[in-house]
Formats: C-alpha cells, sequence, structure tokens
C-alpha cells in the first residue's frame, strides 16, 4: 500500500504540490510568527544581558504599577541623589553610577523631530549604565555635547564634529556631536532616537538634579552579586528596589516577552485562519483527486486490496503531503521572520541582530498542525476512496447530473444554528475577558463550517443567478455557469474557503466602520474646542509645560485647557487610567454630558467616573478610593459622580481635578490641550501655529482635522487587519487556482471536444476564468452574509461600551464582492491557460 | 497510389496530395501515414477501412485538421490546411467540417438542444430552425432535446452527435467508427441516417470503420493497410467488402511471410 501511495503521490507532481500548497502557505506564517517573535525576544535578552552587565547591582525606585506603558519619561520614578552616597558606603561597594533616562528628540533642519511616530524617543545619561555604548567618537561632556545614535545620525547625516539640534522639555539647543552609539551590534533598536548627555547635563535637562533613575553598584572582586545586594538592600531599606543585574534583565525581558506575547498571539490568530481556510482547500483537493481515481481504486479493489487498504493508501498520501508541506512551511517561515527583519530594519525599525531563533517549539507545533490538519482535511476522502465499489472499474465517465444534498444540508444548518447561538453566547453572557475571544472564537469558526456544509445548497441558484449575468457575455459565460453548477459540492468547498476570509474581512469593515459611526457621533456630541494640540509621537506623547505656558501667553485665545494622564493603581493593584482634567475650563471645551455641581466636585478632589466605566465595577458611586501612581505617591479620592459619553476626549474613564493631583506630589503628564479662539478664528489658527512652530513634535488640528484623524487612525487598524487577512484570502484563491486545474485536467476529453466543434482558445480560456469569477463571487457573497452576521453580534454586544449603532459600509462590502470575482479570475489565470493550450487532438484522443 | 477521381462528381470536397504523417523521430519513427493521395467528390459517402494500426484515425485526423501533416497536403472544398493558423483551423472546425466520434461526443452539462446546436452557438452564428428541426425529425430526437446526455442511451447519444455534425452544414462530416460502441440495432439506425444525410442532403461524409457492415452504407470504400491506400471499391455490399478484407489480409500475409 505504502507503494501505491507514493506512486500515486509521484504520479501527479503537479497536483501533490498544489495540494500542499494550502499547507505551505499556512505554516510558513505559523513558523515565521513564532521565528520572528522568538528572535526579537532572543534579541533583547542579548540586548538586556549585555546592557545590564556594566553593574553588579541595581537600584530602583519601586515601580508601583508594574506596566510597561508606566516606562514613559516622566512617569518612571526617581532615586534621590542620597542613596548613591549610601550605597557608596556599603561593604563591597567598588564604584557606583547614577544614570537618568528621559525624553529627548533630535530636531531636523525643517524644525520636525527625527524618526517615526511610534518608537520612544529617549534622552539618557550617558555612563557604563547606559543600554548604548560609544562605537566612535567619544562620551559627552559638558552642557554642550551630546552622542547620538549611530541609526538616527545616519538618517539625519551627522557624524562626529557636526551639529544637532535636540528638543527636551520643550526647548530647542544646539548641540555638538562628540560621540555616536550604538545598541549591541545594532546602530537603532526598534527606530528609538538616543540622545547621551553627561549626567550633570541629563539630570539639568530632565529637571532630575539630585535624583537618578537608576543606581548602580558595581562590586569588588571576588563577592558575588547575590551577596552584594542583601547588603545594598540592607543599607537602603525596604523602599527601594534592588536587585543583581540578572535579576533586572530577566525582569526586563519579562516584560518584552508580555508585550511579545500580545504580537505572537496576534499573528498567531491570522495564523491559524489561514491554516483554517488551508485545511478546507485541502479537503477539496482530496475529495476532488479522490474522484477522479475512483477506477483507479476500484481496479486495487477488483486485484483484491481490501477497503482498510485504500483508505490506508490515501491517508498516507496524506500523510506525505503534510510532512512535505511541513517541512517546507517551517523552511520559509524562517525566510519570512527574516524577510519581515530586513524590512523592518530598511524602514527604520531595526532589531537588534542576534541571529534568527528557531526554538523546538516552533518545529514541533509546525509539524504537529502541518500533519494533523492535512490528515484531518483527508479523512473523508479516504473513507470515500475506501467505499468504492470494484465494480466502478468498468463504469465509464461520471454524468454532469446534478447531486442530491438532502442530510449534509441538514447537518450544516444545524451546525451553523449551534455556531451561532455559541457566539452570541458568548458575546452576551461571558465577563471574562480572555474566554470571550476563545468562545466568540470557536463560534465563528463552528458558524463558519456549518455554512460552508449547507453552501452547496445554494451554489445552484446563486451560480443560476450569476451565470445568467455570465451568459449575456457569451456562450462560454453559459459554459461556465453550467460547469459551476455540476458539482455543487465542489463549488461550494472552493468558495467557501473564499468565503472565510471574506467574512472576517467584512466583519473588519463593518465593526470599524461602526467604530468611526460611534467616534463621529461622540466627536459631534461632545468636542467644542476649536484647538486641540497633541504630540505627533504615540509613545512620547507628554505637551512640556512651556508650551502650555506658551498658549497661555496667546491673547487670541480664550480658553486653553489641559488634559493629563496617568496610569493609577487601585486597591487589588490593578491599572486603571486617570484624566486628569482642569475643571475650570473643562466644560467648555468637552461637553460630556455633565451634571450640576460636578465640575465643583473635581475641584474639591472628587473623581468622576464615565458611564461605561462604572459598569466595570472597579468603583461605585460614593467609595472612598485609593488612588496609587507610577512614582509611589498615592492620594485618597471620593467618587462623586458619573458622566455620560465617552472617555475619548477626557482621556481615560476615571477623571480628576489637575489640582488635587499635583497636590498629591504627582505630575500627571499632559496628553492633550484644547484651545478655544477669543475672537477671530483665523487669527487664533495664525497665533496657534506660530506657537507650535517653536515646540516641534507638537501638532494642531481644528474641528475637522481631529475629526479626520480620528477616522483615518481606525482606518490604519482596519487596513493592517486586510493585510494580514489577505494571507487567507490569497490561500482561499490559491484553492480556487488549484480546483479549476484539476478541473481543466479532469475534462480534457470535454474541452477537447468544444475545441474540436469550434470553440477557440479565447472562448475556453474565457469559460474556466467565468467559472472562476461565479465561484469567487458566489464565495464573497456568503462571506458577506456571514460576515456580516458577525459584526451585527460584535457590534450589538458592545452597544453599552458606546458602539450605539451598526453601519454597513454597503459601497465598500460591494466593493470587496467585486474585487473577490476579479482575483479570482486573476486566480484562474494559469487553469484558463491551460485549458486554451489544449492540444485538441491529444484531447479528443485522451483517455 | 491508387488515386481515383470519381466520373460523376463536379466538385471535390476533399483532396490529398502525398498526405504523410510521421510520428516521433528517428529510430522510433512510425510513418502511419505513407504517401496517401485522396480525393473526395462532394456529396459522396466514403469509409475508410482497415486494419487496426493502418492509420485510419491519422487520415482522418489530419483531412479534418486536427492533426497536422508531415508532408504532402491537404485540401477542403479548395482550401490547403497547411497554411491554416490555429485560429483558422477553429473557425474551419465550427463550419467546415463536423465530428462523430466513436465516444464522449457529448458535453454532459448540456442537454441535447444545446449539444445540437453547440457550434453554432461557439460561432455566435443563429440556428436555421427550419434545418434543425428536419435534422432532428429525421433523426427521431424530437422529444429527447431537453435529456442531458447522462438521460439519453447510447444510441440517442450518437444520433445527437450526428445532428450536431451536420447542423451547421459542413462541407465534410468526418466520423470515426461512429458505431463502435453501439449495439447492432442502434449502430444500423445511426448508418441509415448518414446515408439519408449523404442521399437527400448531399453531404459529403469520411467515415471509418473496421465493420464490413458498415462501411457498405457508404458510396465507396478505400482500403488502408500500413498507412498506404492498397485497395478501393464503389458500391459496396458487405459481402464484398468481407470478400476484399480476406484477400487484402492473405495479400499482406504473403508480403510479409515472404
Ligand atoms: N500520437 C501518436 N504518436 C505516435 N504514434 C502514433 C500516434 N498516433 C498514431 N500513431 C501510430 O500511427 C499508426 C496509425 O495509427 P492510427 O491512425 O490510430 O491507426 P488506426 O486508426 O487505423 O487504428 C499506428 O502505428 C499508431 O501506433
Ligand atoms: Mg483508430
Amino acid at each position: 500500500m505504502l507503494r501505491v501511495a507514493l506512486k500515486g503521490l509521484l504520479g501527479h507532481k503537479l497536483r501533490f504540490l498544489l495540494t500542499a500548497f494550502a499547507v505551505v502557505v499556512g505554516i510558513t506564517f505559523l513558523a515565521g510568527s513564532f521565528v520572528l517573535t522568538d528572535s526579537i525576544q532572543g534579541a533583547f535578552d542579548d540586548l538586556f544581558d549585555e546592557a545590564l552587565t556594566a553593574a553588579d547591582v541595581y537600584v530602583d525606585a519601586p515601580r508601583t504599577i508594574d506596566d510597561i506603558t508606566t516606562e514613559q519619561p516622566g512617569l518612571v520614578p526617581t532615586v534621590p541623589a542620597s542613596v548613591l552616597e549610601e550605597v557608596r558606603d556599603v561593604d563591597g561597594v567598588a564604584e557606583v553610577l547614577g544614570h537618568v533616562e528621559g525624553t529627548a528628540q533630535f530636531i531636523d533642519d525643517d524644525g520636525d523631530p527625527v524618526g517615526t511616530e511610534g518608537p520612544p524617543r529617549i534622552g539618557a545619561s550617558y555612563s557604563e549604565l547606559s543600554p548604548v555604548a560609544i562605537a566612535e567618537g567619544r562620551p559627552p561632556e559638558g552642557p554642550t555635547e551630546v552622542a547620538m545614535d549611530r541609526g538616527t545620525a545616519e538618517l539625519m547625516g551627522r557624524g562626529v564634529g557636526d551639529r544637532v539640534d535636540v528638543l527636551v522639555a520643550g526647548e530647542v539647543r544646539t548641540y555638538d556631536v562628540v560621540g555616536l552609539t550604538s545598541f549591541g551590534e545594532s546602530d537603532n533598536l526598534l527606530g528609538a532616537t538616543m540622545a547621551t548627555f553627561d549626567l550633570a547635563t541629563a539630570q539639568a535637562l530632565f529637571d532630575m538634579e539630585g535624583e537618578y533613575t537608576s543606581v548602580g553598584a558595581i562590586a569588588v572582586d571576588g563577592l558575588d552579586q547575590d551577596e552584594l545586594r542583601d547588603r545594598v538592600a540592607a543599607a537602603v531599606g525596604d523602599d527601594l528596589e534592588v536587585r543583581t543585574a540578572a535579576e533586572a534583565a530577566e525582569s526586563g525581558k519579562e516584560q518584552v516577552a508580555n508585550a511579545l506575547g500580545f504580537l505572537t498571539t496576534g499573528l498567531l490568530a491570522f495564523a491559524g485562519v489561514a491554516v483554517f481556510v488551508g485545511a478546507f482547500i485541502i479537503a477539496n483537493t482530496f475529495s476532488i483527486v479522490v474522484a477522479q481515481r475512483s477506477r483507479e481504486f476500484a481496479l486495487l479493489r477488483a486485484l483484491g486490496a481490501s477497503a482498510a487498504q485504500v483508505r490506508l493508501a490515501v491517508l498516507l498520501e496524506a500523510l506525505a503531503v503534510g510532512v512535505v508541506a511541513s517541512t517546507l512551511g517551517i523552511l520559509l517561515g524562517i525566510g519570512f521572520a527574516v524577510g519581515v527583519q530586513s524590512l523592518l530594519d530598511a524602514i527604520g525599525f531595526a532589531l537588534p541582530s542576534s541571529g534568527t531563533v528557531v526554538l523546538p517549539r516552533t518545529i514541533l507545533v509546525a509539524y504537529a498542525v502541518g500533519v494533523t490538519v492535512t490528515l484531518l482535511s483527508s479523512l473523508v476522502s479516504a473513507r470515500r476512496a475506501s467505499r468504492v465499489a470494484p465494480i466502478e472499474a468498468m463504469r465509464g465517465e461520471s454524468s454532469g447530473a446534478e447531486q442530491r444534498l438532502g442530510r449534509r444540508v441538514t447537518v450544516g444548518a444545524v451546525v451553523t444554528v449551534i455556531g451561532a447561538l455559541v457566539l452570541l453566547a458568548g458575546l452576551l453572557l461571558v465577563d471574562e475577558d480572555a474566554n470571550i475571544l476563545a468562545i466568540v472564537g470557536t463560534g465563528a469558526m463552528v458558524t463558519l463550517l456549518g455554512v460552508a456544509l449547507a453552501a452547496p445548497l445554494f451554489a445552484g441558484p446563486v451560480a443560476a443567478a450569476l451565470g445568467t449575468v455570465a451568459a449575456r457575455l457569451g456562450f462560454s459565460g453559459r459554459l461556465a455557469q453550467r460547469n459551476a453548477r455540476r458539482d455543487r459540492r465542489r463549488t461550494a468547498a472552493t468558495a467557501s474557503a473564499l468565503m472565510i476570509g471574506v467574512a472576517l474581512v467584512a466583519f473588519v469593515t463593518i465593526f470599524t466602520a461602526s467604530i468611526q459611526g460611534a467616534v463621529t457621533g461622540t466627536l459631534d456630541e461632545q468636542f467644542r474646542a476649536d484647538f486641540v494640540l497633541q504630540s505627533t509621537s504615540f509613545t512620547t506623547f507628554n505637551l512640556s509645560d512651556r508650551l502650555i505656558e506658551d498658549l497661555r501667553d496667546e491673547d487670541e485665545l480664550a480658553v486653553v485647557s489641559t488634559v493629563g494622564l496617568a496610569p493609577w493603581a487601585d486597591a487589588d493593584d490593578e491599572v486603571h487610567s486617570l484624566g486628569v482634567v482642569d475643571p475650570d475650563t473643562i466644560t467648555e471645551v468637552v461637553g460630556v454630558d455633565w451634571q450640576d455641581g460636578q465640575t465643583a466636585a473635581l475641584a474639591a478632589g472628587g473623581m468622576l467616573v464615565i458611564q461605561d466605566h462604572l459598569d466595570d465595577g472597579v468603583v461605585a458611586l460614593g467609595d472612598e478610593v485609593t488612588v496609587r501612581f507610577p512614582d509611589g505617591t498615592s492620594l485618597e479620592t471620593r467618587v462623586a459622580g458619573s458622566a455620560g459619553g465617552s472617555t475619548q476626549l477626557l482621556g481615560a474613564g476615571y477623571v480628576m481635578g489637575a489640582a488635587a493631583v499635583s497636590a498629591a506630589g504627582f505630575d500627571a503628564p499632559a496628553i492633550a490641550v484644547y484651545a478655544n479662539a477669543a475672537g477671530d478664528p483665523e487669527a487664533a489658527r495664525a497665533a496657534v501655529d506660530a506657537v507650535v512652530e517653536r515646540h516641534p513634535g507638537v501638532r494642531v488640528q481644528d474641528q475637522a482635522e481631529f475629526r479626520q484623524a480620528q477616522q483615518d487612525s481606525i482606518a490604519t487598524v482596519l487596513n493592517l487587519f486586510l493585510v494580514l487577512l489577505g494571507l487567507a484570502l490569497f490561500i482561499a484563491l490559491l484553492g480556487i487556482a488549484n480546483t479549476l486545474a484539476l478541473a481543466v485536467f479532469e475534462r480534457t476529453r470535454e474541452i477537447g471536444l468544444l475545441r474540436a466543434v469550434g470553440m477557440d482558445r479565447g472562448q475556453a480560456g474565457r469559460m474556466i476564468l467565468g467559472e472562476a469569477v461565479i465561484v469567487s463571487v458566489f464565495g464573497a457573497l456568503l462571506g458577506l452574509v456571514v460576515g456580516s452576521f458577525f459584526g451585527w453580534a460584535v457590534v450589538r454586544s458592545l452597544a453599552e461600551d458606546g458602539l450605539d449603532r451598526v453601519v454597513f459600509p454597503v459601497a465598500r462590502l460591494g466593493l470587496y464582492v467585486v474585487l473577490a470575482g476579479f482575483a479570482g479570475a486573476v486566480a484562474a489565470l494559469f487553469p484558463a491557460w491551460r485549458a486554451s493550450r489544449l492540444d485538441v487532438l491529444e484531447a479528443v484522443t485522451a483517455e | 497510389m491508387s488515386s481515383t477521381s470519381s466520373p460523376t462528381s463536379t466538385t471535390t470536397a476533399v483532396r490529398t496530395r502525398s498526405a504523410t504523417r510521421v510520428y516521433g523521430e528517428g529510430d522510433t519513427a512510425v510513418l502511419a501515414l505513407d504517401a496517401v493521395d485522396l480525393e473526395v467528390p462532394t456529396g459522396q459517402f466514403l469509409a475508410v477501412m482497415g486494419p487496426s494500426g493502418s492509420g485510419k484515425s491519422t487520415l482522418l485526423h489530419c483531412l479534418a485538421g486536427l492533426d497536422r501533416l508531415s508532408q504532402g497536403s491537404v485540401e477542403l472544398a479548395g482550401t490547403a490546411l497547411e497554411p491554416l493558423s490555429d485560429k483558422d483551423l477553429t473557425h474551419l472546425r465550427r463550419s467546415g467540417v463536423g465530428f462523430i466520434f466513436q465516444s464522449y461526443n457529448l458535453v454532459p452539462t448540456l442537454d441535447a438542444r444545446e449539444n445540437i446546436t453547440l457550434p453554432l452557438d461557439l460561432a455566435g452564428r443563429d440556428v436555421d430552425g427550419a434545418w434543425f428541426d428536419r435534422i432532428v425529425a429525421t433523426l427521431g430526437l424530437a422529444d429527447r432535446l431537453d435529456h442531458r446526455p447522462a438521460q439519453l442511451s447510447g444510441g440517442q447519444q450518437q444520433r445527437v452527435a450526428a445532428a450536431r455534425a451536420l447542423v451547421s452544414r459542413p462541407t465534410v462530416v468526418f466520423a470515426d467508427e461512429p458505431t463502435g460502441a453501439l449495439d447492432t440495432a442502434s449502430g444500423a439506425e445511426l448508418l441509415g441516417f448518414l446515408r439519408q444525410a449523404a442521399t437527400e442532403f448531399g453531404q459529403t461524409i469520411v467515415m471509418v470503420t473496421h465493420d464490413p457492415a458498415a462501411a457498405s452504407y457508404a458510396d465507396r470504400i478505400v482500403f488502408l493497410a500500413d498507412g498506404r491506400i492498397v485497395s478501393e471499391m464503389l458500391e459496396p455490399d458487405a459481402d464484398a467488402v468481407l470478400d476484399r478484407m480476406k484477400s487484402l489480409e492473405t495479400d499482406v500475409q504473403h508480403a510479409t511471410g515472404a
């Protein structure tokens, strides 16, 4: 049997490759996701190990809130200078170093900050404790010298001996570049920019005189790290965190791992979709191939092979496909990861390079998934093959008659309903965030399976309807329609693979459109300011006091109201965000549904909670709450009331007055400044523009611009999803190509006949293209229906979170169907070409 | 070798001049057609006979433009096929020739009516309703037109194929063992119809067969052996054909045995 199975494979290399390809693509993405994130993790691990070798023991202010978002310049808590002296006196300390870190932005000749909007723009003191090392030149000394990271220097075309503008705390100063730094081997770290100064300069710039963000101690020879840590800890007391270099590196690695965890999960989800779609393609291919080979199986049976042996032959073939495809997928996945890394490098997000990391787990999971999926997908076909009766060896060609579907459709309908119920139950009944995704995802998958099972029922009528259009385009259109209908199961299976991708695309489209709708609604209702000013960087989002002062000095502005943002931890150590507003002016710029006395309550130190967040149950009206900030300061407040509306304009769901927060000793960095014109809006705009001109990295938007920017950023998310789902769509299109290639092979004789009685090459090609278009439009339509259901269900379930209506962007969804048709035609180009190039004589005399 | 023109013919539907077809190269080359000269006058029903492997199908394919000669020429209604492009040949197949194969003649997704009008539909030409009705009536297919091939008997399928071959009023209808897969009665029915088409409609027909009874429906028979025309016969009857075949066989045996 093994020989038969292998012969079956080798005899049809093209078919084998086409089948395998569906698995290959999914596994490539799966393995690629692992390798990429593992490599990034590996690189950071190395970086932490390397960066934290300078000292043996580190002393930091403890993180009240251990969350990567609080590693923001300005939020990182500091250690007083006295600690340095205390550590110096500890027995066994050979040397002690202080280090500060904050935000500094390089400014280019146009007055704009250098670097992409995502990565942080770091300023730091230069010492052995810095994560960077001098690669060229010398360390900076004195208030006029800076060292640049080499990546940024290259980008700006600067080198040692040049001058460069640096923005710190709202002020631009010009420095002499005396050195270039690198992160380990890498010139750049994920697109971050890094300006290093000498310690005193950095402390002055970051307003950290007499403070450090970190203190490092080097042990005398022969003293081990743990011992030194214990001694230092005893000296500085319990209020500070004392860690060995190894421990510090470990916690840094952990933070990266947590952040990467999201990325890995996200990528794997898309890989999962791809594999799911791939499973459809494999199942379909196997069923076609088994049908085509039924005479071969019948012959085997007639020659004495048992049903089990025939089944085994098919399963062995599937196993071989799975193994080969997984192997290819792993290799390509590694290539994919390397490619993504170089791509990121090329666009300025260089990763520290420490090689490509392929963990055994990656290989195991890839093989397990690839082989299991292939085997499962071939089970039904294997069973069908084993049921071929020996007598069929003598039978002629299959007829063009349509099959009966009865039971399958019923099963499909039941499965669909079960899936839909699971999905709805997940959305409506489950509270745990982690479970919702799993349950809703399972429900969606089951729904898709059910629809795929029932799809042949619709294949007939839909193909007929689409075919009527196609028939208008000529006789090949009519033949295409007939071909699409001749095997409704096959058509449905091929279309279903596309359906999955389109359903997800439609869902994301509807979901984002609904968010856009809700955002627009909120902004229309609540956004009252004439202007809003924000940082252009996502990670360095605080605005300088200097900017705010400059705005307050402007006569053309009547109101300047700032909104700050601070992470805070509650009694259970859960982290939330706090919007910090100016109670006197906030109502003039943000029209939240304020009730009487609420601004007064804010002014008096109370907390307001936005309605949705009240439902989260973290706090209740009237509660006494302890708010702990990242730097360890804390305050007591009372929940004074709740307000309607959205958190978007207030920065967070929990809101307090600025005075109360600074009274507690915490400076919440401003993330937005709202301003209203005093008189002439154009004069006001000119005035604001003039201020912004002096403050690089700050952006001003009027109402229309702000609205547009909000829409655009949602559209960007949509596009990202579309790109990732493109993979699933690609596999589905591959499936169409595959099915049609097999169909052309199967119908050689028929196409030969058509050619013999006068079909020209163009007509033969168009017949195949037409079929592809019908199949893909059918799949897209199914996908739209299912995706609309997903979108509707998810958006409705989020009604309480402000998604008040389901928006169906009809034109866009319609466009997807048209695009699917085109893509289907493109996918069918190769089979169509084969059909049109068939040698007529060979075809009519074919077996 | 024996080039014969019918004394009654006015025009020639098919003409070959030293038609030669070699398959393969070098040692493995097979001479399937060896300088065949043949003329088929318009309206003649010609049967091509010969033992298996004698080149009958090859000749038919070359005459119909499905295969290319290695040497020599074929003319269909005065048009030489050699210079024609694939596109020209396609047009020729639409209107100049009709085909009846031994089996698998019909497109399974089309019903009988659609199968019959297929060449016209592919050409985008209108169906001549009266002509269609006449063929269909003659073939006794009127009540089968809405049936798919799978719902038709073998004989009915071949009759649909015959109707399709005639519907575009081609210069020549080519049939390769059209009764090969039929029972005797159905075969006789089909042959009777082909005979009728030649007589009544003046349809030129070239039919390959190895069955003397089938060949006896033709106006004329040419006998092929090893790619050459070795003999021919006019107004044959089945017994005479059988006799001729026997004598040819002994000739061949003598030739090979010598
Ligand atoms: N495509 C081909 N390639 C090689 N040889 C061929 C091919 N077609 C036919 N032949 C050979 O040419 C000869 C004539 O074949 P054919 O015309 O099919 O004979 P017939 O129809 O009389 O049985 C045979 O020897 C056959 O093997
Ligand atoms: Mg033959």
